[in-house]
């Protein structure tokens, strides 16, 4: 009996690496059967080039998913319109998506596919992966990339093909208007509540900095572990603070609802700033605390159909609802990179990335995404004088009668300028900007001005 | 500490402790009489969320009839998985068998993540309002899942003094005399399987219209599930009661004055507790393969 099952083990073993490995090989032998297949021209049109443009997202996110139908549509209306005209060039656009399921290996392992697989050279939209990483296997490859990151590691000197271009380093200025609107209507103290994780950490102390900047003393930070489903222990905790300011912004829209409905069954009164909140979980929030409770709050406005003029702009959301039907806003702050790269082929008229790294290491002005102008600026206080880390234009709500509406915009001046105060690094910048000049907003005025700085 | 704040702390500990309960006597259930390692226990809890979510909100039916949906569709939903997988896996051995309950914990939660999205879903407040008592504030929603997870417990404790209870105790102790005893085994292992489940079911509908439902909520309770059988030890209601309430009030507590340590906490209090009494507070140890 023993001999009999050790047999069936080895051959369904056998089975199992034939079925795993045989349509790899005959995938190879497709692959190595194309090139000597003679080209075929069309018959009335020169062959285009393909432009390859790879992204790594992360699929187990709504934000990755949401991504991925961008990276889509992007393709999709570009090819539609005739190809990317770039120089004297038209190149037909493979926006090609993989998934980075929130596991390292498997993200490396992508990423390392795009480009020795499919011979990306350009990378953009990462987001949901170690920004490290992704950033290391850009180093050693040359190939440029660009995406979101949180953590100063991702924004250092030693990455000379990484650009930042969703991140929240230079976004203190969106929370400085924030709390200091909320100061002025009372509010004295803060704090934050955030999931326990490195970048929760750091992000915590960014807010705090940006909260005590705006004038309100910060009584201290409240972490949870993020698979946390019960709330009504952190709300009970913010209660006993005596805190009448609470920033939600790193705890993520669903959790922003339930911490905010448990605020209300303990009675919690103040300000709050939720989380950037979609459509669906806004629906919930109203539902679970009522509109009156609401009335008055403040958070950021991803609705680009809110924040945008600009006609290029709107007609890609036409296109968005048009291919998908009902507009999700959630991929469009993150879709940021796309624009910064086609900008930058576009100026340059060219795809290749070491030309497309100096223009963007020394870039002067801000790029329209569908969220407004974000622009890159060097990070000094990291040693890093390439212009590598985004300001990203934001826009405010205020819930007024159960509805969130589009109140004010953030602009890059505000965030950069304020964020440096906020972070005590006046100094430090302003040894950079006697060396390298400083840098000018020429997309958008803002709020907070040079002469703010030194108050 | 203030009566407000004490109040508060408690009735979340309490509501949180009745979950446990529930789910921990599923779970206690289904390891004694059965044997299985149940690790999809907790994904009937959340599955039973997800049902009451469909029911209420979808369907437009009053909440009463979806606990009622969610109680016997969990029973079902454990009747064929044990039909239809424990049953056949029993004869290769306890790790096959929790092998196959992980597999079908998976399956569960990806069926769920394909039918309702990422987004959690939201069950309208059962009482939607507020009590408030000069400084205190309580959600009456919360003491109504007190409440009902009290009842549960108390109909499972006479169902379990019933002739097929009795049988089902019997199984626990001995399968080989109970059988002798003239008790069929497998009648018993499914409608173990069917309250063990059916009472995660009522779990997840008694507490989605306050945690709403969520694809985490299953692995979240399942964990302090185990610490709740494990400071209350197997083979004992009034234990398994005793000691989700405490755990629940103890994490409540722990939360005030130690912040996100306070799962720390709880599991040194459980490692200290199993050291000095290994068979938990008023039962048995776990049992493990072979005994």
């Amino acid at each position: 009996m023993g001999k009999i099952s050790w047999k069936i083990f080895i051959i369904v073993i056998v089975i199992t690496m034939l079925v795993a490995v045989l349509p790899t090989l005959m995938a190879c032998k497709a692959k190595e059967a194309a090139p000597s297949q003679p080209a075929q021209p069309a018959p009335t049109a020169q062959p285009q080039k393909v432009l390859k443009v790879g992204c790594i997202s992360g699929f187990s996110t709504k934000e990755g998913l949401e991504l991925k139908k961008w990276n889509d549509l992007i393709a999709k209306v570009i090819n539609a319109r005739g190809g990317l005209k770039i120089g004297n060039e038209t190149y037909k656009l493979d926006f090609i998506t993989y998934d980075a399921t929130a596991d390292t290996a498997k993200a490396r392992a992508a990423q390392e596919r795009l480009i020795f697989e499919d011979g990306v050279k350009l990378i953009t939209n990462c987001f949901g992966a170690d920004e490290v990483q992704i950033a290391s296997i850009c180093e050693e490859n040359k190939v440029l990339g660009m995406g979101s990151g949180f953590i100063d590691e991702g924004a250092k000197p030693n990455f000379h093909y990484w650009y930042r271009t969703t991140g929240i380093f230079f976004g203190r200025g969106f929370h400085y208007l924030l709390f200091k609107d909320y100061a002025t209507r009372g509010g004295t103290t803060g704090a934050v509540i955030n999931p326990e994780s490195q970048s929760g950490h750091i992000y915590a102390g960014q807010i705090m900095q940006a909260m005590q900047l705006a004038g309100l003393k910060t009584l201290g930070e409240v972490f949870y572990p993020a698979d946390t489903v019960d709330f009504a222990p952190i709300a009970t905790k913010v209660k006993t603070m005596g805190v009448d300011v609470v920033d939600l912004a790193g705890a993520g829209g669903d959790q922003a609802v339930q911490i905010i409905s448990n605020l209300k069954d303990v009675g919690w009164k103040g300000f709050f700033s939720p989380s950037s909140l979609n459509t669906n979980q806004f629906t919930n929030l109203v539902q679970k605390v009522g509109k009156e409770y609401l009335e008055g709050t403040e958070q950021l406005y991803f609705d680009p159909r809110g924040i945008q003029k600009d006609p290029v702009m709107l007609k890609w959301l036409d296109e968005y609802t048009k291919e998908y039907g009902e507009f999700v806003e959630t991929g469009a702050f993150w879709c940021s990179g796309w624009w910064f790269l086609q900008d930058a082929m576009q100026k340059t008229g060219s795809t290749d990335p070491e030309v497309l790294k100096k223009y963007l290491d020394d870039s002067k002005e801000g790029v329209m995404t569908l969220d407004g102008y974000s622009q890159l600026f060097a990070r000094p206080d990291l040693g890093n004088y390439r212009k590598t880390d985004v300001a990203p234009g934001h826009g405010i709500g205020m819930i007024k009668d159960g509805k969130l509406t589009y109140w004010k915009q953030v602009t890059v001046q505000d965030q950069y300028l304020v964020s440096i105060k906020a972070y005590h690094l006046i100094d430090t910048y302003q040894k950079y900007w006697d060396q390298y000049g400083k840098p000018t907003f020429p997309a958008e005025k803002g709020t907070f001005t040079w002469e703010d700085l030194t108050k | 500490m203030d009566l407000a704040l004490f109040l508060q702390l408690l009735v979340n500990g309490l509501m949180s402790g009745g979950m446990y309960c529930l789910v921990a006597s599923g779970f206690t259930l289904i390891l004694g009489v059965i044997q299985v390692f149940n690790m999809a226990q907790g994904h009937f809890y959340m599955l039973g969320a997800y049902l009451t979510f469909g029911v209420v909100v979808s369907m437009g039916l009053p909440y009463p009839v979806a606990v009622l949906v969610a109680l016997v569709s969990m029973a079902i939903l454990g009747i064929l998985f044990h039909l239809g997988v424990i049953q056949w896996t029993m004869p290769h051995g306890f790790f096959h068998m929790m092998l196959v309950t992980i597999a079908f914990g998976t399956i569960i939660t990806q069926t769920s993540l394909l039918t309702f999205g990422y987004n959690e879903q939201v069950v309208p407040a059962v009482i939607p309002r507020t009590l408030e008592y000069g400084e205190i504030t309580l959600n009456p929603g919360k003491l109504l899942v007190i409440a009902g997870a009290i009842i549960v417990m108390v109909a499972l404790y006479y169902f379990m003094k019933t002739k097929t209870g009795t049988a089902m105790t019997a199984a626990a102790e001995n399968r080989d005399v109970a059988g002798l005893q003239g008790i069929n085994a497998k009648r018993i292992f499914w409608v173990t399987m069917a309250v063990g489940s059916g009472l995660c079911g009522v779990a997840g509908a008694l507490i989605v219209p306050i945690l709403s439902a969520t694809t985490v909520m299953g692995s979240n309770i399942f964990i302090r599930a185990m610490l709740v059988v494990l400071v209350g030890g197997t083979g004992s209601m009034a234990g398994a009661l005793l000691a989700a309430f405490l755990v629940g009030i103890l994490e409540s507590f722990a939360f005030q004055y130690v912040g996100q340590l306070s799962i720390l906490a709880i599991f040194v209090f459980v490692a200290i507790l199993v050291f000095f009494r290994p068979g938990g507070l008023m039962g048995k140890p776990l049992p493990m393969p072979g005994q």
